[in-house]
């Protein structure tokens, strides 16, 4: 059996199919399951026990796609059908209220048709397969009657003895088995639906229990840490509790869990924690007081060593959060653009303070991380690699960090100045450097300005000219950036040209899980959105009328009703909702991330017809940077739709 | 067998009975070339009706450039990985009788479900219509052709599923194709095999039949032949994973379910737009608004369908969809299927071949399709 094509696992470790997770608190173990994630089982649990005949509905729904992957818990299924025999009901019926009733009057007229024996006969074989399937699972080897075997896991006697009637004898009442059904229902809540959703880590949890959560295991770990590197003599007292490597490593692996599923949330609590730690430092720079025994005060040092480790399990944890830092600095100085006037100074000088504390941290993030560094064109040859090289982020998202922070620094922000040309070389691109070198000395020659005048009107004149000055650099850099791009942007429409093809293997693949997408950084991949409605409506339409479709796809010919749709289905729009402040319509940096013929309107992806499409584009204008662009316009674009 | 020049044993657990070897020459060398032999081989679970099949196969081999190869048996195949159904051109001797090899099919339809009792009515069709498709391309050579040309002979190999429903489709399967042999082996265990004589034909016939019975090889110390005890899920799992170890070259060194799994989890895929594939369901019905959460991470069968409705999609292989971007309206999928024979592809056939859970299990990179915390009562 080994050797059985060259595979030599070790069959212990297969046969059991589950594997136990190392070193965790509970003794988990994993199953396959036909849900995405707890969210969904959520759903179906609040939907199917719902009193809306449409919520009920969507639940179906989900469960026959749950059923088509052939790992359905029996107890879902029989809930199930317990569910729909009673929408069959009219004794159920009866108890809904007159507006659901008419609702469901269209369909009920059909449901009239049922028996009481076809009625009977559908509810006795759902409670025949509770029993029978429920009880197979539980059975031991010892226990031969499934009495007995049933009575152990609390099922009422009543269902068992519905199962032997009408297997081998009358089919029971109507009556019976409906009262039985509603039994059958309560002791599935019971047995499987509450325990369930009590054993869902962090449910019903507001999401406060999860940032206090998330604080705690992150000041357990800088403790861990601290206790590690500190000499033996001097931590004394906690001597009992010195971290050890078996400790350090758990507190990490749930750091990691939670980072998998609250990632938003683990990134903001860091984030609050850092400034939190830079404010201290820089409030009180008096003579450090950390040295008075164990304090609690973690100092920056000590956060970096936590940072570090954590982004050794969870690459894209830096990135999460230099750009959150960033989404930050950006609201806060939105609102001190718009509420300037109005707020008090002391307010004011708060969120002046934040900002700074915020491009300080940004610049230590960026000075402090090696992680950063870009890795080079990662070969494409597949090798088992020792994840080292996944590590690292592409010099495209660097690009992307760098302009976001360029653009910000236009408000006079030094700091971010100074990280951006350190982000410049870190792509170790000696001409942009040189080009922000130059900017940066124009920048501080302003703030000089800025400096000897205080006052708040003459600042934001001084903004102008900045705001000009760097959009002439954004220019600048996207110009760079192309001529950089250009080769690559040739080799690609080259390919584009000929490509009819379907099946293109992707450019750029980080290692996921499977059932996962890539995210930029790092193998933990994230959740896709599987709904239907999100996907453009020419597929439902498509999938609607097959043949039809296939005709247009295939031979060409042009039916005069399926013009424009045929077109969607050729052309590769590339239009994209992007971060940055600026709006190209010649040739730009490409992206892999293009959706095609789609444009986020309000948060939705719409399709996007070519009316449409010109209108936009002679609408676009170069906006000042506190402003978000809605689209950019990708290169093939024009192309494409000729 | 000893008698002709057969290549030394390279498979020593296997032993072939006198039996066998007799029944094995008796098909190749005692029958006319024209028409060919067309031999169907059948009996219970695990008595050795692939293993007789593989050693028939040489031995024709012997005597024909190249052999056909019908795998009616959806849980183990021969050549290919579980749920397909295929008709395999074989023109190499198989050296080692102990494993199946994966061979390229001819043709090769996508049943998607590893018994036919899911569906028994698509199963028989799917089997007739690569029946059909032999028959015209590999016997019926039009008058044009040249009258030198040989027939293909054909072995087919069936299902251990012999009684009830199974037996049924035996029977149909027999009476389609009207074999020139039939090998039947036998257990010990009298009620477990298929009935005596030429059961699937009704009493009147009186045409040309051939039928052997033999022993199984594995007997205990009483003498009495024995079942193999497999684990046929293991088997199963392991095929598909042998399938998607293609995808890497042979030279890389992945030994181990896990770094195998590790590989498939980092390897670039496919892309795909939404909307220029069909996804088709085998066996279920999927509403429109769920298509995408019955997708997402599991096996499809990647197949051609033809304009006209009333052919049937020839499959060309197994794909992993392993991630779904409903934004940009692509399905990635993994497949070892060269790309020049997958640009052809334009419709995914959803079926009840589980991902093997070993491949969603990857060190910090676990499916979420694996969950902790799931209630052991489930």
């Amino acid at each position: 059996m080994e050797a059985l094509l060259g595979f030599k696992e070790e069959s212990t470790d297969y046969d059991q199919l589950v594997i136990s997770k190392p070193s965790s608190s509970a003794s988990y173990s994993y199953k396959l399951v036909p849900w995405l994630s707890w969210d969904e089982w959520l759903f179906v649990d609040e939907s199917l026990f719902s009193i809306s005949p449409e919520s009920v509905a969507s639940a179906f729904r989900r469960i026959s796609a749950w059923r088509s992957r052939g790992c359905l818990p029996v107890v879902i299924e029989v809930t199930a059908s317990i569910i729909e025999i009673h929408q069959k009901d009219p004794h159920f019926r009866k108890d809904l209220s007159n507006d659901a009733l008419d609702n469901c009057r269209a369909d009920q007229s059909s449901d009239a048709s049922l028996s009481d024996e076809m009625l009977a006969m559908l509810y006795c074989m759902a409670i025949m397969r509770l029993v029978n399937g429920v009880v197979e699972k539980t059975r031991k080897k010892t226990e031969v009657s499934i009495a007995v075997a049933a009575d152990a896991i609390g099922i009422p006697r009543t269902l068992i003895d519905i199962r032997h009637e009408g297997s081998h004898r009358e089919l029971p009442a109507l009556e019976v088995v409906r009262s039985a059904s509603v039994k059958a229902l309560d002791w599935l809540k019971y047995y499987y639906w509450e325990p369930q959703k009590k054993a869902i880590p962090f449910h019903g949890n507001e999401t406060a229990d999860i940032r206090t959560e998330i604080r705690s295991k992150f000041h357990e770990l800088a403790f861990c840490l601290r206790v590690k590197n500190t000499p033996p003599s001097v931590s004394s007292k906690v001597k009992e509790k010195r971290g050890s490597k078996k400790d350090l490593t758990k507190i990490l692996k749930s750091l990691v869990g939670l980072y998998a599923s609250f990632s938003s949330e683990v990134v903001s609590v860091l984030l609050e924690i850092l400034l939190n730690a830079i404010s201290i430092s820089d409030s009180s720079k008096l003579p450090v007081n950390t040295q008075k025994g164990p304090s609690l005060h973690i100092s920056l040092n000590e956060w970096k060593l936590v940072i570090t480790k954590f982004s050794n399990k969870e690459p894209e944890l830096l990135l999460a959060l230099l750009n959150a830092a960033l989404d930050m600095i950006e609201t806060q100085e939105a609102v001190l653009f718009e509420t300037g006037g109005v707020r008090t100074s002391s307010d004011h000088r708060a969120e002046i303070l934040q900002v700074e504390h915020l491009s300080s941290l940004f610049k230590w993030l960026v000075g402090n991380f090696e992680g950063l560094k870009p890795h080079l064109e990662k070969d494409s040859a597949p090798e088992i690699k020792v994840s080292s090289g996944e590590k690292t982020i592409s010099k495209a998202i660097l690009m992307e960090l760098l302009r976001k922070c360029l653009v910000l620094s236009a408000s006079a922000n030094n700091q971010l100045m100074d990280s951006a040309v350190h982000l410049a070389q870190l792509t170790g691109d000696n001409y942009l450097l040189g080009k922000l070198n130059k900017l940066s000395s124009l920048v501080s020659s302003n703030l000089d300005v800025t400096e000897e005048d205080n006052s708040l009107k003459h600042s934001t004149n001084v903004f102008k000219n900045e705001d000009e000055s760097i959009s002439e650099a954004s220019e600048k850099l996207e110009m760079i950036k192309q001529r950089k791009m250009k080769s690559k942007v040739v080799k690609r429409t080259d390919g584009d040209a000929g490509n009819t093809n379907r099946w293109v293997l992707a450019k750029s693949w980080n290692p996921c899980p499977i059932g996962m997408l890539p995210r930029a950084v790092g193998s933990s991949g994230c959740l896709p959105v599987l709904d239907f409605d999100t996907v453009p409506e020419k597929v439902s339409q498509l999938l609607g009328r097959k043949e039809n479709w296939e005709l247009n796809q295939c031979s060409g010919k042009r039916e005069a009703s399926s013009d424009i749709q045929l077109l969607d289905n050729r052309c590769v729009k590339k239009l994209r909702e992007t971060e940055d402040g600026c709006v190209s319509d010649s040739e730009h940096v490409l992206s892999t991330e293009d959706v095609s013929g789609h444009l986020m309107i309000g948060g939705v992806w719409k399709k996007v017809g070519e009316e449409e499409l010109l209108a936009i584009k002679s609408a676009v204008r170069i906006w000042p940077h506190t402003k978000k662009p809605a689209v950019k316009i990708e290169p093939h674009t024009k192309k494409s739709l000729l | 067998m000893a008698s002709r020049s057969e290549p030394e044993n390279p498979s020593p657990n296997i032993y072939i009975p006198p039996e066998w070897s007799e029944a094995a020459d008796c098909i190749a060398y005692d029958s006319v070339t024209s028409p060919p032999p067309i031999a169907i081989v059948c009996g219970a679970k695990n008595c050795g009706k692939s293993t007789f099949s593989r050693y028939l196969l040489n031995i024709l081999l012997q005597r024909y450039k190249k052999v056909g190869y019908l795998d009616t048996d959806v849980g183990q195949p021969e050549f290919s990985p579980p749920g397909f159904l295929s008709l395999t051109v074989v023109d190499e001797v198989t050296p080692d009788l102990t494993i199946p090899h994966l061979k390229t099919p001819e043709r090769c339809l996508f049943f998607g479900d590893v018994s036919s009792k899911r569906n028994p009515t698509t199963y028989l069709n799917y089997i007739f219509a690569l029946y059909d498709y032999y028959q015209k391309e590999y016997c019926l050579f039009g008058k044009s052709a040249s009258p030198a040309k040989v027939g293909l002979p054909l072995v087919v190999n069936t299902p251990g599923w012999v009684k009830g429903v199974g037996y049924d489709i035996l029977v149909d399967m027999l009476k389609y194709m009207a074999p020139t042999h039939v090998v039947k082996i036998n257990i010990s265990a009298e009620s477990k095999n298929l009935p005596c004589g030429a059961f699937w034909l009704d009493e009147d016939h009186d045409g040309m039949l051939n039928l052997i019975e033999i022993n199984s090889a594995r007997q205990d110390s009483f003498n009495r032949s024995v079942l193999v005890q497999k684990d046929a899920r293991l088997l199963r799992d392991v095929r598909i994973m042998a399938y998607f170890r293609q995808c890497f070259s042979s030279n890389l060194n992945i030994t181990t379910i896990k770094e195998l799994a590790h590989v498939l989890a980092s390897h670039p895929p496919y892309e795909v737009p939404i909307s220029s594939i069909k996804i088709r369901h085998l066996h279920c019905q999927v509403p429109g608004s769920e298509i995408f959460y019955s997708l997402n991470a599991t096996i499809v069968g990647l197949a051609v369908s033809s304009e006209r409705t009333e052919d049937l999609p020839w499959c060309v292989g197994l794909g992993i969809v392993r991630g779904i971007d409903t934004f940009k309206g692509l399905v990635y999928v993994i497949t070892p299927v060269p790309r020049g024979t997958l640009e052809k592809v334009n419709l995914l056939l959803q079926g009840f071949i589980q991902i093997p859970t070993g491949l969603l299990q990857v060190q910090g990179c676990i499916s979420p399709y694996m969950s902790a915390n799931v209630l052991s009562a489930s």
